[in-house]
């Protein structure tokens, strides 16, 4: 069979129908059986439709893959599974001029953009929070964390009940909440943290279960599944509500009408300024001793010990910077949504994170702020298809994975240019 | 101080269960030489390699490691269990639970100690030059501050580490790769790449685990060469294990045979090459009959 001239359109359409019966199969009994009452209604015209357009697809794919460019293309596909690449040295990034147009479009978005909108992006955000802390524990030092929704809800509690017990306002708890959660990394993170690879896995996985029993049930404290309110941030001592109780209000000190949106406005500002001192701060620290020293350890552990570096104290410092910056992005979380209970932090909001970090491509920044806005943005523009929803992130999830299994953006390396070689 | 022998193994004992790997090892290491650790397969070689460089715990005796102007008892270092005399003695019940909780094998390479592996062990995604940077890291500024704000201490201490590490990449003869994933390497590159490496700690001793292993004969030349140059102009004690005997004679000052984890013999080269019991063991030799080659 010549390779590519003509398209072998038996093959394609074997391939439809197989792939045909099979979206029978699963979406047969899905879609195509309807409870209603104690009966239920058979959907036939739902589910012919779903195959039809699985059929459809699988046959335009299937013949575009024996075309030229298709076969170039898969051809591609499954040459990408290398690792990273190192860029030569005196290596100038694009993000030099992206960088700056970005911040001006960013600092744009919050005088043109609805309230719902902003909403949007402003989770988007804490996401990428969630995503860059992550990264540090499992992009960069290879450390599989499934409980990371334990230090977010650290985060967020801290603030909620920082301000209901000891009356402590947004600004005050947002480095102190950073340093909570890095302590209860250290706590966890101590004994733990010499084993690896699965069984570090389900610890992990029990400490982020174990964070969101004890504020279900500690109620006294906690206020258990009724959860708590949370303080909204505040501008130099200015509240952004209608009326104040002590202090001036916003709208009043500076003669303007009150708009709800102000408040929203103000923490995406916040936000955003800490999103890109959490960024500077990652780009830095993957450069220096203690970021080479994360890859070190997640390439080869004993290695790592061979050369000098306490694997434990490595591996606790990734684990403590990860932590801390997910405590950030709980506050954050939970001042824009006035509001926390224990049902914000279940283990979906974990592999949530670790898809994004996953998605974006293990310890690539770039990445994992794009996964970030994907992953929260997409569901809230998929709203309409409602109980869909999952469904096609998984579909989404399924097909990164097969496409670009090292993720969204590949991980590029710094190069050096030659020295003179000195022994000291 | 200058002490003659820089490693010093006593009674060292080391057990697997009911499994005895090495029983009763005993042997020194002078300063400044090139020694060979060798034996038939399964004789215990690594298993001294991994007690010496404390990635196994000893079951009993002793190892000194004379280096940096003090001495470090190995099986120390990785922390011990308590005895009842600790829970009188405070300095000793705190030093060894300081070695309990932070102690391993890290503390050898920091003794100055460093290791190669039998199995090439590099970080296969970072680069080449990257590998020989990790090596330095506790010689580097690693002020988290410093590094952020990019200070021109931290800028100078980089330059240095990077001056460092082409150096050793010029002695290995990698420059031309410097910029390439370790991952992407040759396997004799790899195995000089990760000599490179354990020479970037600044050892006083560096440990070959079968360094030759998979070089062709040209490579092995060069590689008997490197380890002179190590001996020679850095002053750095070599041992390795090496199965290469045309290798092992050549280089070696002094040679320790061991067979079912026992020293069967000691001494120069030429001593060892007309020692019976060696020859008996990698020939294999009826009880009490003499083979002579």
């Amino acid at each position: 069979m010549s390779q590519s001239v003509g398209i072998n359109f038996k093959k394609s359409s074997i391939d439809a129908l197989i792939a045909g019966f099979m979206a029978l199969i699963l979406f047969g009994p899905i879609v195509g059986v309807v409870l209603d009452g104690y009966s239920f209604n058979a959907e036939f015209g739902k589910v012919a439709w779903m195959v039809l357009v699985v059929i459809v697809g699988r046959f335009a794919m299937s013949s575009f893959f024996q075309t030229e460019k298709g076969i170039a293309m898969a051809f591609r596909y499954a040459n990408n599974n290398d690792g990273a690449t190192v860029l030569p040295p005196g290596h100038k990034s694009k993000m030099v001029w992206i960088i700056p147009l970005v911040i001006v479009i960013g600092l744009l978005v919050p005088f043109i953009a609805s309230k719902y909108v902003l909403t949007v992006v402003i989770l988007g955000l804490i996401y990428v929070l969630l995503g860059l802390g992550l990264n540090i524990v499992v992009g960069l030092a290879g450390l599989l964390d499934l409980g990371f929704v334990g230090f977010y809800a650290i985060g967020a509690y801290g603030l909620a009940l920082g301000y209901e017990n000891l009356g402590l306002g947004f600004w005050s708890m947002l480095p102190i909440a950073a340093l909570m959660a890095a302590i209860a990394g250290a706590i966890l993170g101590f004994p733990v943290l010499r084993m690896h690879g699965d069984y570090l896995a389900i610890v992990t996985l029990g400490f982020g279960e174990i964070i969101r029993l004890v504020l279900t049930n500690w109620a006294s404290f906690t206020h258990g599944p009724n959860g708590v309110s949370a303080p909204m941030p505040t501008f130099f001592g200015l509240e952004f509500t209608r009326r104040s109780s002590d202090g001036g209000t916003f709208h009043e000190f500076f003669n303007i009408p009150y708009d709800s949106a102000y408040r929203y406005m103000f923490i995406y500002i916040v936000l955003f300024a800490v999103v890109w001192a959490v960024l500077f701060i990652k780009h830095r620290l993957v450069k220096m001793p203690i970021g080479r020293a994360w890859e070190a350890l997640r390439e080869d552990e004993i290695a790592c010990r061979s050369l000098g570096l306490n694997h434990v104290l490595v591996k606790l410092s990734a684990f403590m910077l990860g932590a801390s910056t997910g405590g950030l992005a709980g506050v954050f979380f939970a001042t824009y949504q006035g509001f926390v209970n224990p049902s914000s932090f279940t283990f979906f909001e974990s592999a949530l994170i670790l898809a994004i970090v996953v998605l974006g491509g293990m310890g690539s920044t770039l990445g994992v702020v794009i996964a970030a806005f994907c992953l929260t943005v997409l569901p809230e523009m998929l709203r309409e298809f409602a109980e869909y929803r999952v469904l096609m992130f998984g579909i989404l999830m399924v097909v990164m994975m097969i496409w670009k299994p090292r993720g969204i953006v590949r991980v590029t390396r710094t190069g050096f240019a030659a020295r003179k070689g000195v022994v000291k | 101080m200058s002490q003659e022998n820089i490693l010093a193994v006593e009674n060292l004992v080391m057990h697997f269960g009911g499994i005895k790997a090495l029983n009763d090892v005993t042997f020194d290491i002078k300063r400044g030489s090139v020694s060979a650790l060798i034996g038939p397969n399964g004789a215990g070689k690594t298993t001294v390699f991994n007690c010496l460089t404390g990635f196994y715990k000893a079951t009993g005796g002793k190892i000194i490691l004379s280096a940096g102007g003090k001495e470090t008892s190995i099986i120390k270092v990785l922390g011990e269990p308590f005895k009842l005399t600790d829970f009188f003695s405070p300095v000793a019940f705190f030093s060894r639970l300081k070695y309990k909780m932070f102690g391993g094998s890290h503390l050898v390479n920091r003794a100055g100690l460093s290791r190669t592996f039998q199995n090439i062990r590099l970080f296969k995604e970072m680069s080449v030059v990257e590998n020989l940077l990790v090596a330095q890291h506790m010689r580097v500024n690693r002020s988290l501050i410093a590094g952020i704000l990019n200070t021109k201490g931290y800028r100078k201490s980089e330059e240095e580490a990077l001056e460092r590490a082409f150096y050793w990449l010029g002695v290995v003869d990698l420059v031309g790769s410097a910029n390439r994933l370790a991952g992407e390497l040759s396997y004799g590159q790899q195995r000089r790449l990760e000599i490179a490496r354990a020479m970037c700690t600044n050892p006083e001793i560096v440990c070959l685990d079968e360094p030759a292993a998979g070089l062709n004969p040209s490579e092995t030349e060069a590689l008997t060469k490197m380890i002179r140059v190590l001996r020679d102009q850095h002053n750095t004690t070599v041992l390795l294990i090496e199965h290469d005997m045309g290798m092992v004679m050549d280089i070696s000052d002094y040679i320790v045979v061991l067979d079912h984890g026992e020293v069967i013999a000691k001494g120069g080269p030429d001593d060892i090459k007309n020692n019976p019991k060696v020859i008996a063991a990698y020939l294999g030799a009826e009880e009490g009959e003499e083979v002579t080659l």
